[in-house]
Parts: structure tokens; sequence; C-alpha cells
């Protein structure tokens, strides 16, 4: 009887059409964090992961670089690829693939594809094309791209570069981006309601067959805490970045939790220009002053895992015996005696909130280990443009932070972290060198033993304060028959459907 | 009269200049969005591009100029991230904002105004006293809290609500009555104050000496006179309100300009965060000025002075 007025409550609001919506199975809804900043793959400058998060359902790329422990090659658009000369990629395209609009697809859309990106020099796509110089239609079902160097990754790159039809030019980019965005992948779109959601529709001509479910509903919630009420409420089916705090929560009852193991690398770059930084001794004091396991364990709920080397894995160059440093607060301090820091120094970090997982807080408890042998950390927040900036720039004091989502080629990760100004000549030398067979060598199993090389090196010479690497957890319902499925050479972008053939 | 509006026209646009200037030069100092918005897989070559593109490679002053000319000419510039006109992104999320807004501040008139009211009629009794402790709670409750606790109990555990967005009038229900609780809680406090003011003057006793009917001294003489702090009050917190509610519209995930600006700041995306100042301030403006002429309309004496 005490539930007599929820009842009549529920009721009235029930009358009211005030009640939650019911989800239907036939339409998934996913929530992210953010909106996407337009769904127009072609467009002329900012990019944000999260529009490829939506373009990817609706785009396809020549070819996917996907899987769920290790990312590697499958055809996509182009059914097969050779190298006629180590500056030449042929693609021989799939047949019979029509776009949303019942174009054909053919070498000329690829041509418009890479012709757009080469224009928008101020966009993060033409930055994946290297020194691609230009493109070539052989025939309707086969095409070229010509570069002026050898480039290896240009095959994982150009899984990030969704192909647009012809009509895109008829369409325009404003109403492409917007009301009209035209793919060949397996849903089309239906509308976008600013700020709230974007809904696509499955394509039943899709050349992989029709995927499941038959809708797709993406919604933009900025509150973790509020995707997770959703989450439990049944609102909604899926929710990225779940609240750290929660985690154990939506993994109880009617949700649970997918973790993504190794999607993140996390980076503490040091500036060895910088005394006393300059030695090697020091550098491995601070790696052996911070005990890592339990900031993984704690911190992070074991969401991310203790590490010692820049890759991890997934990454072509990440190497399991490379272990992590010991925790040995003694040795620590041995070698800062020896040295000549006996009496600790003050050292400046700077940090990021809110840009990966518990940023702030493993900083705030790897500056209390630091302390215990005598450093003095000051740690400094700092805007992510700033930081970004000042690495590259080599214009900041100590230690910086950074973070890398998972790609299938190492070779931009590795000059974004080992190229700024901030090594001495010695070790600079070493990493130039690296960092350039690394991203010249064509042959793969090659490749990969130089980045292992590297990964080694940045190991035995300390050159970041390694911690850990970090997982990605999403929350789901748990009825719901959705597996995680990573695409387009990023364990980050993951498809949010159950494909007809995998 | 005519000179009146003009010189508070021309006094308007010179604010404007102002505000603009100093968001301006905020936002520009903040951080170069060739880092935020390009991923760190663009390299060098593509930042300048895109610094180029959007003409923040130009010197800081001659950008100013440019974007002030621009706007006199009706063009706010494009968003860096959005790529479309920011004007356009902007408006997209006024209609939103101003049903929050409305429904926050109709909702706080329709209690705080008779709860002040209530409680200053007997001053000491137990309903002034607990329209009191409401008031305190209301304006001691951080908002966010209070937004989570509503998800918690009428979404989550009661499902009477749905949890956030917008679209329907239950979606409007939580967000509403949590931006709502401060302002109801505000309004009731100077109502109540002024009221009692006003009670204590010699007009509401010369009314009451008339032998008029209480209700009527109530309204018509001690509510009457009490109105124009309160006006002064909503008027204002219209105009905050306008700007959008970053925590509510957070918290509940409603698309309104607060969050819009929140994500445009973070990201450097200056066009679309200089678009919103400049409608905030121009909304405030308005709300002053109909301030002003609505002053003549409630209350005689001024209406006499300015003629």
């Amino acid at each position: 009887m005490r539930k007599k007025p929820a009842v009549v409550i529920s009721l009235v609001l029930a009358v009211l059409g005030l009640g939650a919506p019911a989800t239907a199975k036939d339409q998934w809804v996913i929530a992210f964090g953010e909106e996407p900043f337009t769904l127009n793959p072609a467009n002329k400058g900012a990019l944000a992961a999260v529009s490829d998060y939506v373009q990817i359902q609706m785009f396809d790329a020549l070819v996917d670089v996907t899987g769920t422990e290790f990312l590697a090659l499958k055809p996509m658009l182009a059914e097969r690829w050779e190298n006629p000369n180590p500056n030449t990629w042929r693609f021989y395209l799939r047949r019979g693939v029509k776009f949303h609009n019942g174009d054909p697809f053919t070498a000329e859309d690829v041509k418009l594809t890479i012709d757009l990106a080469l224009a928008n020099k101020g966009s993060t796509q033409n930055s994946y094309l290297g020194p691609t110089e230009s493109v070539r239609v052989i025939d309707p079902y086969t095409v070229e791209l010509v570069t002026k160097t050898p480039f290896p990754p240009l095959l994982s790159n150009i899984s990030r570069l969704h192909i647009v039809p012809r009509a895109y030019e008829k369409v325009g980019p404003d109403l492409f981006g917007t009301k009209q965005p035209i793919g060949t992948g397996p849903y089309r779109f239906v509308e976008w309601q600013r700020g709230q959601h974007i809904v696509l529709e499955a394509n039943s001509d899709y050349w992989g067959g029709a995927p499941t479910p038959r809708r797709l509903m993406f919604r933009f919630i900025p509150d973790s805490s509020t995707r997770a009420a959703e989450l439990k409420a049944g609102g909604v089916d899926i929710i990225t970045g779940p609240p750290v705090a929660q985690l154990k929560e939506l993994a109880t009852g009617d949700t649970t939790i997918v973790a993504i193991p190794a999607v993140r690398v996390i980076a503490y770059p040091i500036n060895t220009l910088q005394k006393p930084l300059g030695d090697v001794r020091v550098r491995r004091a601070l790696n052996l002053a911070v005990d890592r396991e339990t900031i993984a364990k704690t911190l992070l709920q074991g969401y991310g895992k203790p590490t010692g080397q820049p890759f991890i894995p997934g990454w072509l160059g990440y190497d399991p015996e490379i272990k992590p440093f010991a925790y040995d607060p003694a040795q620590a301090k041995k070698l800062l005696a020896e040295s000549g820091n006996a009496g600790g120094f003050e050292l400046t970090w700077n940090i990021t909130t809110g840009v990966f997982l518990a940023d702030r807080e493993i900083a705030e408890a790897a500056s209390a280990m630091l302390g215990q042998v005598g450093v003095r950390i000051r740690l400094v927040p700092t805007e992510r443009a700033k930081i970004q900036k000042d690495l590259q720039a080599a214009t900041f004091d100590g230690i910086t932070s950074g973070q890398w989502g998972t790609t299938a080629e190492s070779d931009v990760m590795a000059k974004w972290f080992f190229r700024p100004k901030i090594f001495t000549p010695e070790l600079d030398a070493k990493l130039a060198q690296l960092v350039g067979a690394g991203s010249s060598e064509v042959d793969r199993t090659k490749r990969g033993k130089i980045w292992s090389e590297l990964s080694r090196y940045a190991h035995d010479e300390a050159l970041w304060l390694y911690i850990h690497y970090q997982d990605e957890a999403i929350a789901k319902r748990r009825d719901l028959p959705w597996q995680y499925w990573a695409g387009r050479g990023s364990k980050g972008y993951i498809y949010y459907y159950i494909p007809a053939k995998r | 009269m005519r000179r009146y509006v003009i010189g508070r026209l021309v006094q308007a646009a010179l604010a404007l200049l102002g505000v603009t200037c100093v968001a301006f030069l905020l936002v520009s100092l903040s951080g170069d969005p060739a880092f935020i918005l390009l991923t760190p897989e663009a390299g060098e070559s593509q930042r300048a591009a895109f610094r180029e593109m959007y003409g923040l490679d130009r010197p800081l002053a001659v950008q100013y100029a440019s974007y002030v000319g621009h706007v006199a000419r009706g063009d706010f510039g494009r968003s860096f991230a959005f790529d479309r006109p920011a004007l356009t992104v902007v408006l997209e999320r006024v209609p939103a904002t101003l049903e929050l807004a409305v429904a926050a501040v109709v909702l706080a008139i329709a209690f705080g105004v008779p709860a002040g009211i209530a409680a200053a009629i007997r001053p000491g009794s137990w309903l002034d006293r607990a329209v009191m402790t409401i008031v305190l709670l209301g304006q001691s409750v951080p908002t966010f809290w209070l937004g989570l606790l509503m998800i918690r109990i009428l979404a989550v555990d009661l499902r009477w609500l749905p949890v956030s967005g917008r679209g329907t009038w239950g979606q409007l229900v939580m967000p509403a009555t949590a931006l709502a609780l401060w302002l109801a809680a505000l309004l009731a406090r100077i109502t109540r104050s002024e009221m009692l003011e006003s009670m204590a003057q010699d007009y509401v006793r010369t009314a009451r000496a008339k032998g008029l009917p209480e209700r009527g001294v109530t309204i018509r003489h001690a509510m009457a006179n009490a109105l124009l702090p309160i006006v002064t009050l909503i008027g204002l917190q219209i105009g905050t309100l306008l700007g959008g509610a970053v925590i509510t519209e957070t918290v509940f995930a409603w698309p309104g300009l607060g969050t819009l600006v929140f994500d445009a700041i973070l990201r450097k995306d200056y066009p679309v965060v200089l678009a919103v100042v400049e409608l905030v301030a121009a909304g405030f403006i308005v709300i002053n000025m109909s301030l002003d002429l609505l002053y003549g309309y409630l209350d005689p004496r001024l209406r006499r002075a300015t003629a």
C-alpha cells in the first residue's frame, strides 16, 4: 500500500507523456561526452575524434585496420593493393558498391577524396597523406597514389580517409557536413538535432551485408555521472567514458563494463637539457621512486597497466621483454646521491586536468612518492593547448604530460615525443637516427624491429617518467549483444553495431 | 525622450565595443587553437596552414580590427571547430536557452514572490520561519548536487522523468526546477524584506486607517511599492540566464548556449565565444533599457520626473 502515491504519480506522468521513453531493441542509443564537429570527412580544418566515431559508421575507407588485440590490415573498398615501385601504391577497387544516394563507387570518388585532402592543407587529413604527390585513375576500378619518397605508413593512414562521392561537390561542404552526408558505409544519415543527437539507419544494400540494429542514435551528454544515470535508467544502451567512481556500480545489475585494453599511451617526457635531468642516473632515480602498481590498482581501478616503454601492446615496436622499472626508493636515493643530488632538488611537472583518466590524481600521487626520495615537485596545471605547444617548441620546464590514442603505425607518435629539442646532443643523435630509419623502412617486420630498438633505448635512458598506459572502459546494458570492435587503425575508433560478417 | 533614447543607444554601442575588446583579448591570449582543433597527428605545416586559413598568423591588433569590421557588417566569422558561420552555430542554441530560462523564471516567480509575501504578512510566524528555512536551503544547495540528486531519485530510482536531453515536457521539469530553486529563494528573500519595509510605511497605515480590506492594502499599496527592486532583480537574472546556465545545462545535457560556450572556450573556438559574449551583452543592454521603461510604468513618480 505504501507504493500507492508513486503508482498514482507514475500514472499521471504516463498520461501526460512525461515518463522515460522506452528503448526499442531495433535502436541502440550510444552516449558520448561531446558532439561531433561535422559529418563531412573532407572538412577543411578542425578534426575531433568524436566526429570520426560517428563518421566511421557511415563511411568506408580503402582499407581498414582492425582487430581487438592487435590491429591488422583488412580490405575495405580496396579489395587488394600492390607497390609497382616503392613510390607507387596501386589499389584494385571493390565492384558493385553503391553510395547511399545510389551512385556507383568508382576510382573517380577515390581521386576526389584524395584531391580534397591534398588541397585542405590546414587539416589533419592532409597529414595522413605525407609525401603523396598525386592520385591517378587507371580505370574505373583501379587507382594509383604516387608519393615523392617511400612512405610506409600510407596504408594505415588512409584507413582514416573516408571516401566521399563525386556528389560531394554538388551538395557542398556545409550541407554535406550537417544534413546530407553520403557514404558507402553500413549506416546512412537520418537526422542531426544540434546539441542532442544524431540518428542513423542501417544501409540494407551495404556491400558487407546489412548490420544490426536497424537504427543507431548517438546522444551527447557532457557529464559522466549523467551518462551513467541514463544507462542505469535505460535511456541509453552504451556510454563512453563512465565515471571512474561508478565503475563498480556499473558492472553490476542490468549494466556491465566492456574493457578495451591498452588504448592510450600516457607520456611524461623529461627535458634532458635542464639540470640535473641530463644525467641518466637522475632520470632512472625518478622512475625508481614511483610505485606504479599501486597507482594502477587504486587510482585507475585496474583500467591501466604499469609500463616502462613508450609503445603499448598492439603497436609496432612494443616489446613485452621491457619490464616496468621496479619500485625501489632506496635505490633511487642511492642514484641521486651518486649523481651529486643527495640533498634532492626542485622539479617542475606540467600537468593536465581531465584530459586522460585521473591525470591530476596520478601526478599528485607520484609527486608525493618523489618527495619521499627528496625530489620536491611543483605541479603546474597547464592547458592542453599550451602543454602541446610547449612540448613541440621545447619550452617547458622539467617534466610535462602527454597522451596518444592507439594507432597501428608508430611513426607520428615517435616524432611527436622524440623529435622536439629536449634531448642532449648524444641522445638526440641516436633518436634522430632511429626515428628516421623507422619512418622510412618499407618492410613491416624490419620497421617493427627499429621501433623496438627505440623502445629499448627510451627505457634504458629513462627518457620519460614511465607510469602506465591506459585502458578504456565502456559501459553498456547487460542484455545488449554489442561487442567491442575497433576500426580504422585505432583501438579508440569503435564500430557500434554488429556487422553481417566480420 | 528621443535624445534620451539616442543617448542610451550610443552608450549601448560603446558598451558592446568594450565587451568585444576585453573578450577578444582574453580568448586570443589563452592558447593556440591549431594545437587543440587539429589532432597531434597533424604536423607543423598543417598547423601553420590552419592558422593562415583563419587569419591567426596576423598580429593581434590587425586580427581585432578585422574582426570588429566584420562584426559591424553582421559577419561573426566562421567557427574554427564546426567550420560553419559562428552566428548560425550560436543561434541554433538560443531556443533551448530561452526555453529553460523562461521556464525557470516563471517557476521562480510563481513560488518565490507569493512565498515572500506570505512570510512578510506575519513575520515571525511558523509560516515565515518555514519559508526562510527553505530559502536558506535553496540558496545554499549547489545546483549540480541538486541536479544529480533529482536525477538519482526521480529518474533512476522512480523512473518518473527522463534523465536528460530536450524535446518533451518531462525533460524540462528537472533542469527548470534545479535552476529555479536558487532564483525562487532569492526572490522570496527580497520580496519578504521589501514587503516588510513597505508595510511599515505611512501610506499603508493610512490605507488601513481608511478601513480598506487587508488584501487590498497588501496588494495594491504595499506590493505595488515593493515591486521595483523585485522587477530589477528578475530582469538582471533573466540577463544572466540568457548566457546559458553552464552547470544546469551540463548536468541535464540541455543543448543551450551554456554548454556551447563552455566547450568553445576549451577548444579555443574564438568566433563562437565572441558571438555568444556579444549576444549576451546585447541581451543585457536590451533588458536594462526595458527595465528603465518599465520603471516609468510601475512608478508614476519616475514617469513625471522624465516628462
